[in-house]
């Protein structure tokens, strides 16, 4: 539930081998900002989207870097309240989602249950059209490497564009 | 903003709505059973009517979900959910203890509520992220130190089965029970987000009945749940929640488990 003015958040622990509690019948919802944004050109992404409604432009506060790899450029989110608007898309699980879409979504993100993944998973708000939601969230869970650049103005793929830079796939 | 517009859309909905309802209060005929020739059924559906005919010219995309009228499908995303007189019996024996609820639900989630009483006239209004305000200033819920001093209220007995009769009395009994108040509807969740009771504690609630209130009492610092401390969600089960003091959570979840 929103953390609205001060109230308690009570984070729920989204686990992708807790079988059924991935989406089916509850309000599950997700930030995505790079590579699992509807349309990337990627693997992950249309499979993904199968169980996803159709996003909503959103932002969260936090810092954005790009960071180089062979197969191409993916964003690395550092979330901060007090931080710049990162620029997104705000999804909520269909009925359909299940625990093995989780599962491969978390396995794209490099994310583990315990922690020790690139990314960790995590239950952060994020504002679209002036309301506030809580939305699962992948966040950089590793020391940034030195060649990461940052992304000033928070959109990864407006950044790209800009830059002539590939996205990774 | 679109919140902006949002809120400015539910006050315009919930004047239309009591300026259909006032009419009808305490119009004499209140001893009537609900069918469709009595006032308060008259009232609701003229409320609903006229709210719904708002949103058909401001919000032609939006879902509506009404409680006397069903379900207008949509394209948006966002669904106006409505109980244009929540608290018919309080209506129908005079008390103007009811309310107009209006919530706004996107992406499964009500990220606005409107609690109307339009005798009194008192608006609570929520929306997630920002202080709830009754009439335009901002309110908070109150501190509750031990569940033994919480003012507990719920609409009614007869709204629990002897199942949940019997937790909900558990639970009774670790409040201050000389101070539980009984009836009231939408109005003790509004009386909960001004700070003048702890705990509201209620079953076989619809989608209608609570989705304006979450944002409003979530807006003035508490929290609701269902009866396992779950956030509520389209499918739950109809028991909810509701605490000024977000801290006496696990307290009231352990004396809801222990009645039986």
């Amino acid at each position: 539930m929103p953390a609205g003015n001060g109230s308690v958040v009570r984070r729920r622990v989204l686990r992708s081998s807790a079988g059924s509690t991935a989406g089916k019948g509850l309000s599950v919802r997700f930030f995505f900002y790079g590579t699992l944004l509807a349309g990337a050109d990627n693997e992950a992404s249309p499979a993904v989207h199968a169980g996803l409604g159709p996003g909503r432009r959103a932002t969260i506060g936090g810092r954005l870097f790009a960071l180089p790899d062979p197969a191409g450029w993916y964003p690395a989110l550092i979330a901060d309240p007090r931080g710049s608007a990162v620029h997104g898309e705000l999804y909520r699980a269909l009925p359909s989602f299940a625990a093995a879409d989780l599962a491969a979504m978390d396995a794209w993100e490099e994310c583990a249950d315990d922690d020790t993944g690139e990314y960790r998973r995590e239950l952060l708000p994020v504002t679209s059209e002036g309301y506030e939601f809580l939305a699962q969230v992948y966040v950089y869970n590793a020391a940034l490497p030195a060649d990461a650049v940052p992304v000033p103005d928070g959109d990864f793929a407006a950044f790209l564009a800009a830059c002539g830079l590939p996205a990774y796939r | 903003m679109k919140l902006e517009d949002d809120i400015a859309l539910a006050n315009r909905l919930a004047e239309a709505a009591g300026a259909a309802i006032r009419p009808w209060f305490r119009s004499g005929a209140g001893a009537e059973r609900k069918d469709d020739a009595t006032p308060v059924t008259r009232a609701d559906r003229a409320a609903e009517e006229a709210i719904r005919r708002i949103l058909a010219a401001e919000a032609p995309r939006d879902t509506i979900i009404g409680e006397e009228f069903g379900t207008k499908p949509g394209e948006s995303g966002r669904s106006w959910v409505i109980d244009p007189i929540d608290g018919t019996a309080g209506f129908l024996a005079g008390r103007p203890l009811f309310g107009t609820l209006i919530a706004l639900v996107v992406e499964g989630w009500p990220v606005l509520g409107v609690i109307d009483q339009p005798i009194l006239g008192e608006r609570w209004v929520g929306a997630s992220g920002r202080p709830t305000t009754l009439n335009g200033q901002p309110i908070r819920t109150r501190a509750c130190r031990a569940l033994a001093d919480a003012t507990l209220a719920t609409t009614g007995p007869h709204y629990f089965d002897n199942h949940d009769g019997a937790h909900f009395m558990g639970l009774a009994a670790k409040t201050d029970h000389r101070r539980m108040v009984m009836g009231g509807d939408c109005y003790n969740y509004a009386m909960l987000a001004s700070g003048h009771l702890d705990l509201v504690c209620e079953a076989n609630l619809k989608l209608h009945d609570w989705a304006a209130l979450v944002p409003v009492v979530e807006g003035a610092g508490g929290t609701m749940c269902d009866w396992n401390g779950e956030p509520l969600h389209a499918g739950s089960d109809g028991r909810v929640l509701a605490l000024g003091d977000p801290a006496r959570l696990d307290d009231v979840i352990e004396a809801l488990a222990c009645g039986h």
